[in-house]
């Protein structure tokens, strides 16, 4: 059912034949909701569970920071942030962060 | 994690990870216009119009919300996430920037993934991925969050100069949003008063689809003169900053056609 060639991995259906989970998709793992409130300050959050991978993030709302994402020189990719002055009002920040 | 499960596309990209959560579809945000238009004295005469619609019970979850959105116009989303804390019904909505008279043929959908734990489907074939702590990650029988192209990097809004993005777009695509805003005020206040602004102006990242082309702006929406009260006596000053990254971000997209 569905019309797929599953050569690897895993496929998913609707009862219609709706694919959801297609071998064919993107790949792209969804790591999380980050909140950091701005009374945490500037500070970085590695992931070496995701050795190896990169992260791709989606600022929902920035807040008082500013973000980058990079790979440490064991593979684990991290994301830092840096906490901007307290005259811009800024509140948490809030991120979606994907590992591909 | 001494155990567990990995799964990869044709690829060899990775699509499911013992440690993380596949989120799940668990409603859809349906909206109407108000059929209220707002001028604020945006760039090129644009205006704005409103839409709105009632979320999904979330379960005490915090959800994203994906947005498929009309073509031709100019949107911000005025809600692309919402925290457990926000009751399930709540009104979610977005925003067009249009000229005036342009008929936007349908509305805004979202999508709402919960990302909370997946809840157990009741369906008898299927597989299932559990973390290391028991909670339910994956369930086939469920509408699991599949990513169209890879999250890719490098979302920029151009400083007023629109940006074309290099995305091939699914039949019906809907996008988890980034927000940047860019703010803009001068300050006439009194010792009193000192946050009094007299004249405000504000840039939101904005992005239209048309004919499968995705472009990005950092469109000016509002260019007002406010009046302060009891202005005067302190001197003005100007406040320019933007709120977070405006570039480096990602898109994902999702064939929506999927979750209807």
């Amino acid at each position: 059912m569905g019309g797929f060639n599953v050569t690897n991995g895993l496929a998913s259906w609707r009862a219609d034949g709706t694919p959801i989970l297609a071998t064919t998709d993107a790949g792209g793992v969804f790591v999380g909701l980050i909140l950091r409130a701005r009374s945490d300050g500037s500070g970085t959050i590695s992931y070496p569970n995701l050795n190896g991978r990169t992260l791709r993030v989606v600022q929902l709302a920035a807040g008082s920071f500013t973000w980058a994402v990079g790979v440490d020189g064991s593979g684990n990719p991290y994301l830092t942030f840096t906490v901007m002055p307290a005259s811009l009002n800024g509140t948490s920040i809030r991120l979606i962060v994907f590992a591909v | 994690m001494s155990f567990g499960i990995r799964i990869y596309n044709a690829a060899r990209q990775l699509q499911i990870h013992e440690d993380y959560l596949v989120p799940e579809m668990i409603g859809k945000i349906t909206t109407v216009a108000s059929g209220n238009t707002f001028n604020q004295g945006g760039e090129l005469g644009l205006e704005y119009r409103d839409y709105y619609g009632t979320g999904p019970d979330f379960g005490g979850n915090d959800v994203m919300i994906f947005w498929s959105l009309p073509e031709g116009v100019y949107w911000t989303i005025s809600d692309n996430f919402a925290l457990a804390s926000a009751s399930g019904g709540a009104n979610f909505g977005a925003f067009a920037y249009c000229l005036p008279g342009t008929v936007i043929t349908g509305a805004p959908i979202g999508y709402v993934f919960s990302l909370g734990p997946v809840r157990q489907s009741s369906e008898q074939f299927g597989a299932r991925v559990w973390s290391a702590a028991g909670s339910l990650l994956f369930d086939s029988g469920r509408l699991s969050l599949s990513p169209h192209q890879a999250p890719l990097i490098s979302y920029p809004f151009g400083s007023d100069a629109t940006v074309t993005l290099d995305r091939t777009l699914p039949a019906k695509p809907a996008f988890l949003l980034p927000r940047s805003v860019r703010i803009e005020d001068t300050y006439d206040g009194t010792s009193a008063r000192p946050d009094d602004v007299s004249h405000m102006r504000r840039w939101w990242g904005a992005i239209k689809i048309s004919s499968g082309v995705v472009q990005t702006r950092f469109l000016l929406v509002k260019d007002m003169n406010t009046t302060p009260t009891n202005s005067g006596s302190v001197a003005g000053y100007a406040e320019d900053y933007t709120y977070g990254n405006t570039s480096g971000m990602a898109l994902p997209i999702i064939n929506a056609a999927n979750y209807d």
